[in-house]
């Protein structure tokens, strides 16, 4: 909790020059910018348990330096081994805001260097239809129910963004999770919190790393049009 | 904002994350199925030379040795209970051999660890339905009714 604690003030302490220079505001394009995390597909790579993975995300800008984001996604842990036959697959869902500390100077600046914070939910089910246990006596198999299983945290992040060519952005996001509600287990623990990650930590770090392409509503008028 | 390095930083952060995010810290246990232990402590036999304990499902011999003093005993998956023989034996004087039953009822639990170690089966041992022949067998004491990873023994029998 103190790290958690610790980060947001940070956080604050960061924003706090970009707020001061919030009032040099000028007309900026309406856009929506949606987003692949394309991290999610080396979940593969990076974890040895079958885990596999998707997830997108829209954000815009609906007031200056404000960008309000939604992001969803989708994991699933296929486990099969000799000892046993495990499935997880479950949604998620994040809801929060994005401060960006870029000053911009232009009014089609779109870069981003941001500080934010998230609350998620995570709906998710898992199951094992086989448990193999075996010593002298002779082998057992066992299986769990399927299981219905809900987790809730929250998120500070920071990240940028940044615009490669017109409209197609790439950029990170750094996670700290902390985690605000977990259902009772009872003996089985899922594998892994779809969004959130390892169910035995209450403090997770993540980090996703993302393809957007901003969909432009309503450019400004340039100076010569007013 | 130079966005080339904000290329390099994205490049590295995504490196970074990638190869640290799955670290093996968890240290599994060595076995999916905990053994029962069982401590035996010679007090007053001063005739037996010898032990030898059967399970009486199988008539499978679990140990048979000289006074052996931790016996780690499979516990029977497919069943919630167990019947054991000790056999006090007397190598020179065979009409000195004695033998004592012992039984024990137990909970079976699945249980899992985490996405490492995956499952282990746990075993709880009801004490109020643990029995035993006192033909050699002094007294007994129930030291940890749980069968976990705990090496300090699950029930001491006294002969």
């Amino acid at each position: 909790m103190k790290v958690t604690l610790r980060f947001f003030i940070s956080l604050c302490l960061l924003a706090l020059p970009a707020i001061t220079n919030a009032q040099d505001k000028f007309e900026r394009q309406i856009f929506v910018r949606t987003g692949v995390d394309l991290s999610r597909f080396a979940l593969p790579i990076s974890h040895d348990f079958g885990l596999t993975g998707a997830e997108v995300s829209l954000d815009g800008e609906v007031k200056f330096h404000f960008f309000p984001i939604l992001e969803l996604g989708y994991n699933k842990v296929k486990n099969h081994t000799n000892l046993h036959k495990y499935d997880l697959h479950g949604n998620y869902l994040r809801f929060g805001l994005n401060y960006n500390m870029t000053n911009y100077k232009h009014r089609l600046d779109r870069n981003l260097f941001f500080v934010g914070a998230r609350y998620a939910i995570s709906n998710y089910s898992h199951e094992a239809t086989e448990i193999n246990f075996a010593n002298n006596w002779g082998a057992l198999q066992t299986s769990l129910p399927t299981t219905n299983l809900s987790n809730q945290w929250f998120e500070a992040v920071i990240g940028l963004r940044a615009e490669m060519i017109k409209n197609l952005y790439m950029g990170f996001t750094i996670r700290v999770k902390k985690m605000i509600f977990k259902p009772d287990y009872g003996n089985y623990m899922p594998f892994w919190i779809p969004g959130y990650g390892d169910p035995t930590k209450s403090i997770a770090f993540g980090l996703s790393y993302s393809i957007f392409y901003a969909i432009p509503i309503k450019n400004p008028k340039l100076d010569f049009e007013k | 904002m130079n966005k080339i390095l904000i290329q390099v930083l994205s490049s590295l952060v995504i490196t970074l994350g990638l190869f640290s995010c799955n670290q093996a810290d968890t240290v599994c246990p060595d076995t999916q199925v905990y053994d029962f232990k069982l401590i035996l402590e010679r007090v007053n036999d001063s005739t037996s030379t010898r032990l030898k304990i059967y399970y009486t499902a199988t008539d499978s011999i679990i140990t048979e040795s000289n006074f052996p003093e931790l016996v780690n005993i499979p516990v029977d998956l497919n069943s919630d209970s167990m019947s054991f023989y000790i056999d006090f034996i007397n190598d020179t004087a065979p009409e000195l051999n004695k033998t004592d039953t012992f039984s024990l009822a137990y909970k079976t639990t699945t249980y899992m660890t985490d996405q490492e170690c995956g499952f282990i089966m746990k075993f709880e041992i009801d004490t109020t339905t643990w029995h035993y022949t006192t033909h050699q067998i002094d007294t007994t004491l129930t030291i940890n009714h749980l069968i976990n990873a705990d090496n300090e023994g699950n029930l001491a029998i006294f002969y």
